[in-house]
C-alpha cells in the first residue's frame, strides 16, 4: 500500500489533542454514597491490575481517534500495489535533452512528467532490477541493476534538465548492448523525439505536445566603419499559430530597445534594432557587462530558446607587432585580423620598441633576446643556429624560455608539410604543401602540433606557455607556395584567433554540452566559472589549462581569471525548439515498441480512497449511536 | 423521615410470629419467657422436701402416699425478656432508594412489635457519633404507639463508631440485643470487621443474645455507576474520583460479598445471629429470613 501525498500525515498531531481532551476535560459529577471504603478497596485492586483503566471506558475517544486516522488516510490518497514485475530487468531511459524542458501541462515540464511516471512505475513493480539512463547527446548510465527502489528513485529524481541537443540513438544503442545479457527485460523510454528501437523490447512513452513556441535563434552585431554598431536578431516561429510579440534588446542588464515582430508558423523574421553609437559602444566595451541580450516578450512552451546573447569582444583594442625584415606574405596575412592595428618594426629596431603593449608579437626569422611579459607570441622560422644546441647546456635563468619553447630535432632540405587536425587547421583538413629548408621540432609538453613533415617531425605547434599562447612554425614563408594558396588566409585567421582572441576561452559562442577549454592567462592560478543560474565552479590552472564541461543550460557564462572577466554564451540548440516535430518510433518486426502517452505499469495502481471513506462514514454513524446511547 | 414507616402491610404477618430467645431470663418482671427462677407457672420444674412455711397447697399427696414423706412441687417462674434494639443513625444510613433509614426503622419497629406482643420489655437506642440516645423501657402492646413515635423522631447524621457507642448503653440484665446497621463505621473493611467483632464480644460479655441486622440499599448491593465520577463519602465527605466500568463494579461486588461473609463468620463465631437485609425488601422477606435463621418462629 502506498500514498499519493504525505502532507496530510501532519494532521496526526491532533491525535494527542483528542487524548488530552479526554484526560483533562472530562466532566466529573460527584455522587454521594454511604461509605467509600469498599469502593476504595475495589479501585485499588483494579488499579494494581490495569494501569490504563482510565481508557477502558473511553470508547468514544477510540472511535474519534480512529475516525481521524481514517480521514488522514483518505486525504493521503492511499492505493494498493504490490504487483510483482513480470520482468527481471527494467531499463528506464529518460531523454533530458533541451526539448524535454518544454511545458507538458500546467507548470509541469515533460521531464517532470517522465520522472514522475518512472518513479511511480518503480514504486508499483516489485522484484525487478532497475537500470536508469539519461540521454541527450550522450547516454549516461546513472544506476545499474539495482533492486533498491529508494536508490533507483533517487537516481531518477536527480536527472537534471539540460539544453543539450540530442536523441535516444546512443542510449538505445547502449540499451541493446545491456539487454543482450538479460532474459526477461523491458526498456521504458521517455522522450519527445523520434527513436529507432531495434531488437529490444521497448515501451516508448511519447511526451511530445504541440503548442506555441517562438525562439530567438541568433543575435549578432556588426561594427560599421564609422564605429556605430548594428544589431539584428532572427526570430523563428515553431508554434502552431502566428507569433505576434515584442523583442526586447538589453545592453548588459539595461533595456535598450523594443521591436515588434510578427512571424507566421514555420517562418523566420529578422528584427533590426536601433544602432548603437560608437561612443556608447566603446563605453560598453569598457564596462563590466560587454554583452547584448535579446528576449521574446511572450511566454510559450519552451522558455530556454526565448533569450539569446551576443558578446561584444572589442577586437579593435588589440594590437599586433610584426618584427620582420621584409615579409609581404606575412603582412598580408595579418590583415585578416580585422580591425586590429598591426605595427611593424625591423629587427634592428626591436630594442627600441615596447613589446609589452602588444597583444601579439610575431617574430619572423629572428630570435629575440627576451620576450614580452605577458603577450602572445608567434615565431616564424626561428634561426636554427640559435636553437640547435639549447638542450646541451645549462640555460641561464633569462634564457630558460628558449629551452621550453624550442626543442630542435632536425633540418630537412625539403619536405611536404601536412596539416594535422586541430583548431589552427580548421577547414584545412588533409591539406599539404611543399617546402624547402624545414626545421623539425619535438612538440613541447604544453603544445599541440598542427604541421608535420613527411618524416613525422613537427614543424608547427601551438600551446599555452605560462599563461600566454605561443605558436612556432619551422619554415620561411618565402620557401613555400603556401602563401599563394587560398588556404593561407584561412590558416592565418585560425592562427590569429587561437593566439589572440581566445586567450581565456576558445570562443564566445558554444553549443550546450560542448566543453570549454579555459586557458591560463598571465599568472592567474585559478579560474571561476559563473553559470547562468548563479552557480560557481572553480578550476585550478596549475597545468595551464582547465576544461569546463558544465555547459548544460543555455545562457550567459562568465569566467573570472585573475583580473580578467570573460563572457561566453551557450546557445539553445535550434533542432530542439521545433515542438511540432512529429515523433516517429520505428522498430523491427520481432519486438514491438509500444508507444503510449502514459506508462502502462503506472495505471495498475488501485486507489482505495472510497473504501476508506465508507469505513469512516460507518465509524461516524457508530460513534453517533454510542453517543446517543450515553445521553 | 418523610416516608411512612408503618403501614397496614407492616402489621400483616407480624402477629403470626414470635421472637425466639435461647437464653434463660434472670430477674425482671414476670412474663412469657422461661427463667431459672422457680415460681407459680403451670410448667413443672422439680420436687423438694417440705419445710415449714411452704404453701401446703403445693404438697404432692400422691408422693406422700408412696414414700410417707412430704414433698412439694416446684414450678418454673416465667419472666419477661429484655430487648435492646440499637439503630445506627449515622449519615451513611440515610442512603438509597428506599432509604436504609426507613428500612432500619421498620426493622426496629417489627422487632419491637413482636417483643411487645410477647409481653417482653423493649428499649430503643439510637447511636450516632459517640452519642447514644436511649429510650425508656416499653412494655405491653400499648407501648408500641410510643415505639412508633420514638422511631419516627430519629435523625440520621454524622459518623458512627459502633463499638464505642454501644459501651454507652447500660446492660443490667440478660436480654437480647438487636443491632440494626450498615456496619460502615470505619475507614476500611478490616477495621469494620474488627469493630463488629469487638461489639459482639462486648455484648456477649454483657450476657446478651445478639442479632445483627445488616442493612444495605439496592445501590450498594448492585451498583450501576458509569463514566468518570467523584464518589463522595456521606459521612466524611472524602471524594474518590473513579472511572466506573463494569470491571470496577464487579470488583466492588466481590469486595462487598467478602465483607458480608466475614461479618457473618464473625457473628457465628460468637454465637450471634446475622441477617443481611436489603432496604427494598418488605417485612415478609425479613420474617422469612428470621424464621430460616431460627430467630423467629410461628405461633
Amino acid at each position: 500500500m502506498g500514498f499519493v501525498r504525505l502532507w496530510p500525515a501532519l494532521l496526526a498531531v491532533f491525535i494527542p489533542g483528542i487524548i488530552l481532551l479526554y484526560l483533562l476535560k472530562q466532566k466529573v459529577l460527584n455522587q454521594k454514597i454511604s461509605a467509600l471504603n469498599l469502593w476504595r478497596e475495589a479501585y485499588e485492586n483494579i488499579q494494581a491490575s490495569t494501569p490504563w483503566e482510565k481508557f477502558r471506558n473511553n470508547i468514544l475517544m477510540y472511535m474519534q481517534i480512529a475516525a481521524l486516522v481514517l480521514l488522514i488516510t483518505a486525504l493521503m490518497s492511499p492505493y494498493i500495489t504490490g504487483r510483482s514485475s513480470e520482468y527481471s530487468n527494467v531499463l528506464v531511459l529518460i531523454d533530458n535533452s533541451a526539448s524535454m524542458s518544454g511545458i507538458y501541462s500546467g507548470e509541469e515540464t515533460k521531464l517532470d512528467v517522465a520522472k514522475e511516471q518512472a518513479a511511480e512505475y518503480v514504486s508499483n513493480n516489485d522484484g525487478a532490477r532497475y537500470t536508469v539512463m539519461s540521454a541527450s547527446n550522450t547516454a549516461d548510465l546513472l544506476i545499474s541493476g539495482s533492486s533498491d527502489k529508494g536508490r533507483v528513485k533517487d537516481a531518477i529524481d536527480n536527472i537534471e534538465a539540460t539544453d543539450i541537443p540530442g536523441s535516444l540513438e546512443n542510449a538505445i544503442s547502449m540499451a541493446q548492448s545491456l539487454s543482450d545479457a538479460w532474459k526477461h527485460y523491458k526498456v521504458i523510454a521517455f522522450t519527445d523525439s523520434s527513436a529507432n528501437v531495434q531488437n529490444i523490447n521497448c515501451e516508448v512513452v511519447d511526451l511530445s505536445v504541440q503548442g506555441e513556441n517562438g525562439a530567438i535563434q541568433s543575435l549578432s552585431h556588426t561594427v560599421s566603419e564609422d564605429g556605430t554598431v548594428k544589431v539584428m536578431a532572427r526570430v523563428d516561429n515553431y508554434g502552431i499559430s502566428r507569433l505576434n510579440t515584442d523583442v526586447n534588446l538589453y545592453i548588459g542588464k539595461k533595456l535598450y530597445d523594443i521591436q515588434s515582430v510578427t512571424t507566421e508558423p514555420g517562418e523566420s523574421s529578422t528584427v533590426y534594432f536601433k544602432d548603437i553609437a560608437a561612443g556608447k559602444y566603446n563605453s560598453i566595451l569598457a564596462g563590466d557587462m560587454p554583452y547584448l541580450m535579446a528576449e521574446l516578450n511572450s511566454k510559450d512552451m519552451l522558455a530556454g530558446d526565448n533569450i539569446a546573447y551576443d558578446i561584444l569582444n572589442g577586437e579593435s583594442d588589440e594590437k599586433i607587432l610584426l618584427v620582420a625584415s621584409k615579409n609581404t606574405f606575412l603582412e598580408k596575412g595579418l590583415k585578416v585580423s580585422g580591425n586590429r592595428t598591426v605595427d611593424k618594426v625591423l629587427p634592428k629596431d626591436l630594442q627600441a620598441a615596447d613589446t609589452n603593449e602588444y597583444s601579439l608579437v610575431v617574430y619572423d626569422g629572428i630570435m629575440p633576446d627576451s620576450i614580452p611579459e605577458d603577450g602572445n607570441i608567434i615565431f616564424i622560422n626561428p634561426p636554427v643556429s640559435k636553437i640547435k644546441n639549447l638542450g646541451d647546456k645549462k640555460a641561464k635563468e633569462e634564457d630558460k624560455w628558449k629551452q621550453d619553447i624550442f626543442i630542435y630535432s632536425k633540418k630537412s632540405k625539403s619536405s611536404i608539410v601536412k596539416t594535422l587536425k586541430g583548431n589552427v587547421t580548421n577547414y584545412l583538413d588533409g591539406y599539404s604543401f611543399g617546402c624547402l629548408d624545414v626545421t623539425g621540432f619535438k612538440t613541447p609538453k604544453w603544445a599541440k602540433s598542427f604541421f608535420e613533415t613527411d618524416d613525422k617531425f613537427t614543424t608547427g605547434y601551438l600551446g599555452n606557455y605560462n599563461g600566454r599562447m605561443v605558436a612556432v612554425t619551422g619554415f620561411d614563408l618565402h620557401n613555400t607556395d603556401f602563401p599563394l594558396q587560398t588556404e593561407f588566409p584561412i590558416f592565418m585567421y585560425n592562427l590569429l584567433r587561437e593566439t589572440m582572441s581566445a586567450r581565456i576561452a576558445d570562443k564566445t559562442i558554444y553549443n550546450a554540452g560542448e566543453a570549454v577549454s579555459i586557458q591560463k592567462k598571465g599568472k592567474a592560478e585559478k579560474a571561476v566559472v559563473i553559470k547562468p543560474g548563479g552557480g560557481k565552479e572553480t578550476y585550478s590552472l596549475d597545468k595551464g589549462t582547465a576544461v569546463f564541461t558544465g555547459t548544460l543550460k543555455a545562457g550567459l557564462y562568465n569566467i573570472k581569471e585573475g583580473g580578467d572577466n570573460v563572457y561566453f554564451t551557450v546557445s539553445f540548440p535550434e533542432d530542439e525548439s521545433d515542438v511540432l516535430k512529429e515523433t516517429v518510433i520505428t522498430s523491427d518486426n520481432k519486438n514491438t515498441a509500444n508507444t503510449t502517452k502514459k506508462l502502462s505499469g503506472v495505471l495498475s495502481k488501485k486507489m482505495v480512497v472510497l473504501p476508506v471513506l465508507v469505513l469512516l462514514l460507518i465509524l461516524l454513524m457508530a460513534e453517533w449511536m454510542v453517543y446517543r446511547k450515553r445521553l | 423521615m418523610e416516608e411512612k414507616i408503618f403501614d397496614q402491610d407492616f402489621f400483616n404477618g407480624l402477629g403470626m410470629v414470635k421472637l425466639v430467645t435461647r437464653i434463660t431470663m434472670q430477674g425482671g418482671r414476670s412474663g412469657m419467657r422461661k427463667s431459672a427462677a422457680k415460681g407459680s407457672s403451670v410448667e413443672f420444674a422439680d420436687f423438694r422436701e417440705y419445710v415449714p412455711g411452704d404453701d401446703i397447697r403445693r404438697i404432692d399427696w400422691n408422693t406422700y402416699g408412696r414414700m410417707d414423706k412430704l414433698f412439694v412441687k416446684l414450678f418454673v417462674e416465667e419472666r419477661e425478656a429484655y430487648y435492646s434494639i440499637i439503630t445506627d443513625t449515622s449519615a451513611s444510613m440515610d442512603f438509597g432508594v428506599p432509604g436504609k433509614n426507613v428500612c432500619a426503622a421498620r426493622l426496629a419497629g417489627a422487632v419491637s412489635y413482636m417483643a411487645l406482643n410477647n409481653l417482653d420489655r423493649v428499649r430503643l437506642s439510637a447511636i450516632s457519633g459517640d452519642k447514644v440516645i436511649n429510650s425508656s423501657d416499653f412494655t405491653g402492646r400499648q407501648g408500641f404507639n410510643k415505639v412508633m413515635a420514638w422511631l419516627g423522631g430519629m435523625e440520621f447524621a454524622g459518623k458512627t463508631d459502633l463499638y464505642k457507642s454501644i459501651k454507652g448503653i447500660p446492660f443490667n440484665q440478660r436480654g437480647v440485643t438487636v443491632i440494626i446497621s450498615d456496619l460502615f463505621s470505619q475507614n476500611s473493611t478490616d477495621e469494620n470487621i474488627e469493630n463488629i467483632t469487638d461489639t459482639i464480644r462486648y455484648l456477649r460479655y454483657m450476657k446478651q443474645e445478639v442479632l445483627v441486622l445488616h442493612v444495605l440499599s439496592p445501590e450498594e448491593m448492585k451498583p450501576g455507576l458509569e463514566g468518570t465520577i467523584g464518589l463522595e463519602d456521606a459521612e466524611t465527605g472524602d471524594i474518590l474520583r473513579v472511572t466506573a466500568t463494569s470491571h470496577l463494579c464487579r470488583q466492588y461486588k466481590r469486595v462487598l460479598d467478602r465483607f458480608m461473609s466475614r461479618a457473618e463468620e464473625c457473628a457465628k463465631h460468637y454465637q450471634a445471629h446475622y441477617i443481611p437485609v436489603c432496604s427494598n425488601e418488605n417485612v415478609d422477606t425479613f420474617i422469612y429470613k428470621g424464621i430460616r435463621s431460627g430467630q423467629l418462629e410461628n405461633f
